[in-house]
């Protein structure tokens, strides 16, 4: 089994290429953890990533809907048309997933953006790790990055 | 070593569902504030329902659904002695205590005006929170909610103030708080509400498993409860009424099996308890009840109170050894339920380590929201142990809290 820190010094495997080559390397440093104490490790040191909300910037049409935990999302776009994403969350699993579709977005085009379809909760743990409703607010996050206009 | 019952080492071989493991780790059950796990007898019984007697109940003349009838009325009977009703025909079937709360505020609907009040406690669930709001906003009558004490018991002055001036029309109380496992005194506002001829409606939710209710005893008009907190199934649970409260409340759902005669323009309705239950019934689910009750009286509800109490007593004073733990509320009575929050960790996060250790625990607002703000929380942490729970679980759950709390230490800024 690999250790975390050989994988936490190597988040910089998730640049400068493709959403889906990104992600593709998300799911196998996932699948290869094989631990779910690593892959929270793994996933809590994306929480770096985020572009994270001002907390007097929280407001209630930034919220994602949930009931155990708040989740805050803005998007807009960069000078270069690519997608500008900030988060914010009051939940440390939760703002390391956010963490890593920031990441995994980083500086792509709105039509790369688009063409995207995430895996990376279908074909990893995470998605028994996440509960239903969690697993919703983080569709739903998907759903409206990849809709904006 | 904390000495274990043998009887609740027993009970535990009833209960299938608590043999499971998870992550590599054995289950430790410890959400039945939301629903118990089922045992044997629940489960065989319903399955028996389904292979012997699958048919609908009341008019059919053929042998599987005049068996189906006849346990389902069996049923009924055993609910009311369970409660202490006198008269099964003061118990009405329906979904459980959520639908069973509507059904009383849409039947007394017409009764509440402008002027009125409706009175409600800050540690209702939303339940029992709710349907007396949105009753208020359509009738205009003014909705008064009992705040809490610092302890988080029910603040029986101020609970007097709010009647006072005669206007309550309704009086709708927990037995039991599902956030602090306060268990009311609802005998005694019963009778101080009934001085003032409200309606006195109790959310027995919470209490109905780990406590003997008797609502003889207690007195008051209308009593709901759930069966998936009393180790029946989902889906099913009773209104208990008194008699002539029930025939006043106005039948607001309708439907197949509740009615006597239909004609072109009007109709007439079938007595109570019928007419409170259209449509089919969950028979099923009722089958599953009737076990319920009987192994709740087989185990011993003295015993179940007093265990649960105990268990109670235990996780408490543990959380409270743990220096970053706050407990929600000091109750006089506490029973079933204790809620807490964690110094600089969300409960969410805690929760996810704790599952990955086979702790089963509930985490946000427990549809109490009105009841956390009053803590100063939106959400908390909450460990709820039943009687077929073990001490040395509490340790292991308690154990797995503290891994978690270091977990996140890590990522402390």
């Amino acid at each position: 089994m690999e250790t975390i820190d050989h994988f936490s010094n190597n988040n910089d495997r998730l640049e400068n290429t493709t959403i889906e080559a990104r992600e593709q390397a998300f799911i196998s440093d996932f699948i290869e953890l094989n631990d779910w104490m690593l892959q929270y490790e793994y996933l809590l040191y994306f929480m770096d990533d985020i572009h994270e909300i001002p907390e007097n910037e929280r407001t209630d049409d930034l919220k994602v809907k949930g009931c155990v935990s708040n989740a805050w999302m803005r998007i807009s776009y960069t000078g270069e048309n690519a997608l500008y994403i900030e988060f914010a969350s009051d939940t440390l699993i939760i703002k390391g997933i956010l963490g890593a579709i920031t990441a995994l977005v980083g500086n792509a085009s709105r039509v790369e953006v688009s063409k995207w379809d995430p895996q990376f909760i279908e074909k990893t743990a995470l998605k028994m790790q996440l509960s239903v409703d969690r697993q919703k607010g983080i569709t739903s996050i998907l759903r409206k990055i990849k809709d904006f206009e | 070593m904390i000495y274990e019952d043998e009887k609740a080492l027993a009970c535990r071989k009833e209960f299938p569902g608590l043999a499971q493991t998870l992550y590599d780790h054995r289950l430790i059950y410890l959400d039945n504030a939301a629903t118990n796990q089922v045992g044997t007898a629940v489960i065989d019984a319903m399955t028996a329902h389904m292979i012997k007697e699958n048919a609908n109940t009341h008019r059919g003349v053929h042998y599987l659904s005049e068996q189906a009838t006849m346990h389902f009325e069996q049923t009924r009977s055993d609910v009311a002695g369970f409660i202490g009703a006198q008269d099964s025909d003061c118990v009405a079937f329906n979904a459980g205590t959520t639908a069973g709360i509507n059904t009383i505020a849409l039947g007394l609907e017409s009764r509440i005006k402008s002027g009125d009040a409706v009175l409600v406690t800050q540690l209702e669930h939303h339940s029992n929170y709710l349907p007396w709001q949105q009753l208020c906003c359509r009738t205009g009558a003014e909705f008064r909610v009992v705040p809490l004490t610092g302890q988080g018991d029910i603040d029986l002055e101020a609970y007097r103030r709010l009647l006072a001036d005669g206007h309550v029309k309704v009086a709708a109380i927990a037995h039991t708080s599902n956030v602090t496992g306060s268990v009311n005194p609802v005998k005694q506002m019963v009778a101080e509400a009934h001085e003032r001829d409200a309606v006195c409606v109790i959310d027995g939710a919470q209490g109905v498993r780990n406590g003997r209710i008797d609502v003889v005893d207690i007195d008051c008009d209308f009593f709901c409860f759930s069966a998936h907190k009393m180790i029946g199934p989902t889906g099913v649970g009773a209104i208990y009424g008194k008699k002539e409260a029930l025939q006043k409340l106005a039948v607001k759902s309708f439907g197949g099996g509740m009615v006597d005669r239909v004609g072109y323009l009007s109709s007439e309705f079938s007595d109570i308890p019928f007419c409170l239950e259209p449509g089919t019934p969950n028979i099923v689910g009722v089958a599953g009840f009737r076990a319920a009750i009987a192994a709740l009286n087989r185990i011993g509800r003295e015993w179940i109170a007093k265990r649960e109490r105990e268990l109670t007593r235990y996780l408490e004073n543990g959380l409270r050894s743990i220096e970053q733990v706050t407990v929600l509320g000091s109750p006089q009575i506490r029973s079933g339920v204790v809620s807490f929050v964690v110094k600089g960790r969300h409960p969410y996060d805690l929760a996810s380590i704790m599952d990955k250790h086979g702790v089963a625990v509930r985490v946000g607002h427990h549809c109490a929201i009105p009841c956390l703000a009053h803590f100063g929380e939106d959400t908390a942490l909450r460990m709820s142990p039943a009687f077929y729970n073990l001490f040395k679980e509490i340790d292991e759950a308690l154990s797995a809290l503290q891994k978690a709390i270091a977990f996140f230490s890590r990522w402390d800024a």
